[in-house]
């Protein structure tokens, strides 16, 4: 039956052939053929029996839809455009959320791997130190195998020109799915006897834009670190590892001595600094395993340095999560929050604006539907019409849309560098998210006008000028307008007062050399001589006017932080550094002292403002013990010093402890100097041993990457502002110009009689008064009551309430819709009275 | 479906296939058939006819064959299909038993 029914919708300009060929013939066959009715009546029924009817009429809509928007090619372009736009923005922002956080990551199974961070009392580390990640592979019973890996910045090639190394366990590649395309990846205990050949294996990336993809490379020599290395693999394009990391290059960490000779890294407990990742064995559950590995970590806490005796414990975060914690887990769940309510307004803008402009359309068209009422076409099948046509824009839209979703997204991901693990190959969340965003646009923008102009269409004949929806809608959009605007405005106002001067401390010109020295094998006394060495080199140069050392760079990669019970909420950069690191980055003492060389980590610290005012409630803190209240050894506080903005630069709830550099921390240590290039550093370091080889780089260049991710949120934010911006000016100006098309005749009486120009410019503008005030009102709420606590949370830190970030953006609105409103307000009054009383 | 046949909904599909169940016949013939066995009182529209037999020819009850007539000209012939011989003795006995229950409720009631 059904099958027969779709023969005959194939065959039907056949069949309706010969049916009317039968008729005409039976008719010519009776005496009387006016006894036979009408054929082309008859024949309608006829092929009703077949049941394609309903075809036939979305076709004649389609076809009259597509009529009606050759008729005003302007509108059409508009509306998609328009529509373009609104679902563009929402598919872009969700295609990148969707790559980045959502879609399951590209490893081996990721529901049973685990990243463990060291944690103990008042202790959060994102790496672990290598003596326990080994241990902890000795003695559990929960995971069937640990992965470590640990990024080294490094030479590469004869000219040691830097790049990331990845040292990782010799098991990563296998555990992690990763595969070699050319050569092979690393295997289980890679040779790391002293005298074995050095291997490396070589990403995608790096083996395309340094070795010209040429897969010759298998077998040669390499110079890492100085150190010749066998290439012996190429991995597949789309491996990035567990964290979507970037490294060049991979090296088995078991052959750590053999490119830094001497080096104590995997016996050295204290540094926290590797990624430890753990495959579970099969029904072992993450919050077991992590207790597990507790109590193993139980029997280490004699051998763990001082900072991390007390309750040392693993946190463990699944891969099904993206190894993320829950904290972190909260915070992106507010900029999603963020985002998606933007994106939604922006939809819910340029819906708005299409909705008022399908009514002015419908508007121009009442001639015709009413034609269509009075020749018999029911309300279903007009109201049918007006949604075939919505969703021919609406497709047309989704298309468009599409593309500029996609170019967005990629814009977004090229300028924030993106991981290259991120995937923007469309899946079936971001087809469930176009049709909805669809949907919602047929919805607001084809169904709600329709039914309005039917059901106002039929009932009026004269045109009584109804404004009321129209209005309602601009008030929608000025409320999204508003919202979009205030929250650029935060940002940008944020960003602004990121300079130079609002971080507390200098850059300019202030260099950071990072040299590996524990790498070396260079430990206290051989690393003090070795930066004593260099100081005097670097002092003894003209070009230098000052250096100090650190043991994480301001700005810089590697940093530490603590939260006191003293101070909650407030979120405290560990500093350890010399005493001529405040005279270097220029930090104001408040009072007391910097460091001297009899100072320990034990017995002095400096505190900066913020943290001596909140956990003690004054300044007058010189002597006393830090923290107030902790157990154990308690160092004295001997300095204030004002804040600066060394880690977390657009965080407002932070402040800095500054404990000395003692000579165990020397190894660990970074080099800041003043100097007027770079080569006064790398010419003194070679001076010093040519050796080992120092990465250099400007801490400038460091802020630069620091300020990267907000400018490009404010950018995206302000552009999607002055979108809804544009748009509502364009909703406004048209209701104006409706407006005065509807009074024209109204407006020259008035004139003749002698009227105020400013009164009839009310006339016509009064409408728009209260929309603009509700709508903004409301926009204003939405941001102070709904996205304030994003926005002033991590990673952002904006703050929308601010005085003048609301004056601007309230000033740029109002602005905004008093000129769209007024060009064709003002434009009404040089109407010719005696012509206006004239017209129609 | 056919609007002013004159003829009670669903018979003039049974009468069609009734007619068609001693042989096959075109359009004109059919309409001629009922005309005579129906003493002229069934004042048909004949175009009506046409509906019914698009209906018979989807659900596959009749076949319809292109032939020529006696008169020379191009017609259609339909036939009574095996399933449709079925269907039609199914609905004949259907109508025999309401026809008869609503006479005797008829004859009851008067």
């Amino acid at each position: 039956m059904i099958w027969r029914r779709l023969l005959y919708l194939i065959r039907r300009n056949k069949l309706d052939r010969e049916l009317v060929e039968e008729m005409t013939a039976h008719r010519e066959m009776m005496n009387e053929p006016k006894q036979f009715g009408s054929v082309a009546r008859l024949r309608e029924e006829s092929s009703d029996v077949w049941g394609w009817r309903w075809l036939d009429e979305i076709r004649q809509d389609l076809r009259h839809g597509f009529r009606v928007f050759k008729r005003s090619p302007s509108f059409t372009l508009t509306a998609i455009t328009v529509l373009a736009l609104g679902i563009g923005l929402n598919l872009g922002f969700f295609q990148l959320l969707n790559a980045a956080l959502l879609q399951p990551l590209r490893i081996r199974n990721p529901e049973t791997l685990v990243r463990l961070r060291q944690m103990a009392q008042g202790f959060d580390s994102s790496g672990v130190a290598f003596p326990v990640t080994q241990f902890v592979k000795e003695n559990n019973s929960v995971l069937s195998s640990v992965i470590t890996s640990q990024t080294e910045r490094t030479g590469w090639g004869e000219d040691a020109s830097e790049i990331d190394a990845n040292f990782v366990s010799s098991n990563y590649f296998e555990e992690l799915g990763g595969l070699p395309l050319l050569g092979r990846v690393f295997h289980e205990g890679e040779d790391d006897r002293s005298g074995a050949a050095p291997v490396v294996v070589l990403s995608y990336q790096f083996w395309q834009s340094r070795m010209g993809a040429n897969p010759g490379v298998i077998g040669s020599r390499a110079r890492v670190n100085g150190r010749v290395a066998t290439i012996i693999g190429v991995t597949e394009s789309s491996f990035h590892g567990p964290r979507n990391n970037r490294a060049h290059v991979w090296v088995p960490v078991e052959q750590t001595e053999l490119f830094y000779p001497g080096s104590r890294f995997r016996s050295d407990w204290k540094s926290t600094g590797v990624d430890m990742y753990g495959r579970l064995k099969p029904g072992v559950t993450v919050s077991a395993a992590q207790d597990a590995i507790r109590s193993v970590m139980a029997s280490l806490v004699d051998r763990l340095p001082e900072g991390i005796r007390k309750d040392p414990w693993l946190a463990a975060t699944s891969g099904a999560a993206h190894f993320r914690p829950p904290r972190e887990n909260r915070e992106i769940s507010a900029i999603i929050v963020l985002i998606s309510s933007l994106c939604l307004i922006v939809l819910v803008v340029t819906c708005a604006n299409l909705s008022s402009l399908m009514v002015a359309h419908a508007n121009a068209r009442a001639r015709e539907f009413q034609m269509r009422a009075a020749l018999g076409a029911g309300r279903l099948r007009v109201l049918r019409q007006f949604v075939t046509e919505c969703a021919l824009l609406v497709s047309a839209g989704l298309v468009v849309g599409w593309f500029v979703g996609y170019g967005a997204a990629r814009w977004i991901a090229v300028e924030t560098d993106a991981p290259l693990a991120i995937s923007l190959m469309p899946d079936w969340r971001l087809a469930v998210a176009a049709l909805s965003g669809a949907c919602v646009a047929l919805l607001t923008v084809g169904l709600i006008p329709a039914w309005r102009s039917i059901s106002t269409q039929q009932l009026t004949i004269n045109r009584s000028p109804r404004t009321g929806f129209q209005r309602v809608l601009i008030g929608v959009q000025v409320m999204g307008s508003c919202v979009l605007l205030l929250v650029a405005a935060a940002m940008t106002r944020k960003l602004q007062s990121m300079s130079e001067t609002d971080l507390g401390f200098e850059i300019n010109k202030i260099a950071v050399m990072e040299v590996a020295l524990e790498r070396y094998g260079m430990e206290s006394d051989a690393a003090a001589n070795y930066w004593r060495a260099l100081r005097e080199s670097v002092n003894a140069n003209q070009a230098a006017q000052g250096v100090a050392l650190s043991v994480f760079a301001p700005l810089g990669r590697g940093s530490s932080s603590s939260v006191y019970a003293d101070s909650p909420g407030l979120t405290v950069t560990d500093m350890t550094v010399d005493a001529d690191f405040f005279k270097l980055l220029r930090i104001p003492l408040l009072t007391g002292r910097t460091f001297e060389s009899s100072d320990t980590r034990e017995t002095a610290i400096i505190v900066s403002r913020s943290l001596a005012e909140r956990m003690y409630g004054s300044l007058e803190v010189l002597g006393k013990n830090f923290p107030k209240s902790g157990e154990g050894q308690r160092a004295t506080i001997i300095g204030i010093t004002e804040d600066a903005k060394l880690m977390r630069i657009t965080a407002t709830n932070g402040a800095e402890s500054y404990r000395p550099l003692t000579p165990s921390d020397l190894s660990g240590a970074r080099l800041l100097a003043k100097v007027e290039n770079l080569n006064v550093l790398r010419t003194a370091a070679h001076a010093v041993n040519p050796a080992i080889l120092p990465s250099l780089r400007w801490m400038h260049g460091d802020l630069e990457d620091k300020l990267q991710a907000p400018r490009l949120a404010r950018t995206a934010a302000g552009f999607v502002g002055l979108l809804a911006l544009s748009l509502t000016s364009i909703g406004i100006f048209g209701l104006i110009a409706y407006t005065v098309s509807l009074k024209t005749r109204e407006i020259g009486i008035r004139m003749a009689l002698g009227a105020q120009s400013q009164s009839v410019l009310w006339l016509l503008l009064r409408g728009l008064a209260w929309p603009v005030a509700i709508g903004a009102g409301v926009g204003a709420l939405v941001v102070f009551f709904g996205l304030a606590k994003p926005l002033a949370g991590d990673p952002l830190y904006a703050d929308p309430s601010d005085p003048m970030t609301v004056v601007v953006s309230l000033a740029v609105l109002v602005a905004a819709g008093m000129i769209a409103g007024c060009v064709p307000a003002v434009r009404a009054l040089r109407i010719d009275p005696s012509r206006a009383l004239r017209e129609d | 479906m056919p609007r002013d046949t004159g003829v009670p909904t669903g018979t003039l599909v049974m009468m069609v296939m009734q007619v068609l169940r001693h042989g096959p016949l075109h359009g004109y013939a059919i309409a001629q058939r009922i005309h005579t066995l129906s003493n002229d009182e069934l004042r048909v529209e004949e175009g009506s006819l046409y509906p019914a037999l698009q209906k018979l020819l989807l659900d596959g009850w009749v076949h319809g064959t292109w032939t020529t007539s006696d008169s020379g000209r191009k017609v259609r012939e339909y036939k009574l299909t095996a399933a449709g011989r079925k269907q039609l003795d199914a609905r004949l006995s259907e109508y025999d038993r309401m026809s008869s229950a609503v006479r005797a409720v008829l004859k009851g009631a008067s």
